[in-house]
């Protein structure tokens, strides 16, 4: 969609294209949080699994640059409150929002939980290993983000015929 | 016993000819949360449903009600 195109959206139009887009945001960002975490754990060292893994990673990290540019737009297009806090005025998207950024809250606050209380034990870091605490944060952080995009995108592109 | 909202903003879109698109730009929210709403998959807040009757020019009662069921 042009920029042309979506100045002349309403407000509630600009305000749901802009969550669809954070959505993505936080898909593309989980998954080059948990491509970084299987590079540190040094699993494809060499052959051909090694390109395809760092090819990978290289469009994750473009989709999320594209989908930060594209999201970073709609900057001045509504409410700035709304833009920065997610807080929305139109009530379909900012049920969504609250929905999926609840989930992503659970998921994270759970996980660092869990993180804190087994943290520092023995049977963990015999477990886990080397960097074990830094590498489960990380994917507590991206499963969070993947809940959070997945819940944003499922919502607002459910089924609405119009008639 | 559940009390389910129940809505008539299918109907009355037809009787006045109107798009989901036509209804969400006059009372000023997005085509989804007409779409949603209409299809009982959310439930608005108090100002979308008066902004609804006022539109059609009916009362609240006429487009929303509480459908009792065991």
């Amino acid at each position: 969609m042009t920029a042309t195109q979506v100045n002349t959206l309403s407000i509630a139009e600009k305000e749901q294209l802009y969550l669809n887009l954070t959505g993505k945001c936080s898909i593309a960002l989980a998954c080059f949080w948990a491509l970084l975490t299987v590079e540190d754990a040094n699993v494809f060292n060499d052959g051909i699994f090694h390109w395809i893994f760092e090819g990978t990673l290289l469009v994750c990290l473009i989709s999320l640059i594209c989908f930060a540019i594209k999201s970073w737009s709609y900057k001045g297009q509504f409410h700035t409150k709304a833009f920065w806090t997610m807080q929305f005025s139109d009530e379909y998207t900012d049920y969504v929002s609250s929905l999926s950024i609840r989930l992503a809250f659970m998921v994270m606050s759970i996980g660092l939980m869990m993180l804190v209380v087994f943290g520092d034990s023995q049977w963990f870091y015999d477990l886990a290993g080397e960097n074990a605490l830094l590498s489960l944060a990380q994917i507590v952080l991206s499963l969070s983000f993947l809940l959070h995009g997945i819940v944003v995108l499922v919502k607002l592109q459910g089924n609405d015929n119009d008639e | 016993m559940n009390e389910e909202l129940d809505n008539h903003i299918h109907k009355l879109r037809l009787q006045h000819k109107l798009s989901q698109q036509d209804l969400a730009t006059a009372i000023g929210v997005s085509r989804k949360t007409i779409s949603t709403v209409e299809t009982g998959r959310f439930t608005p807040s108090v100002v979308i449903a008066l902004k609804i009757a006022e539109y059609f020019n009916v009362p609240v009662e006429s487009v929303f009600e509480l459908k009792k069921s065991q």
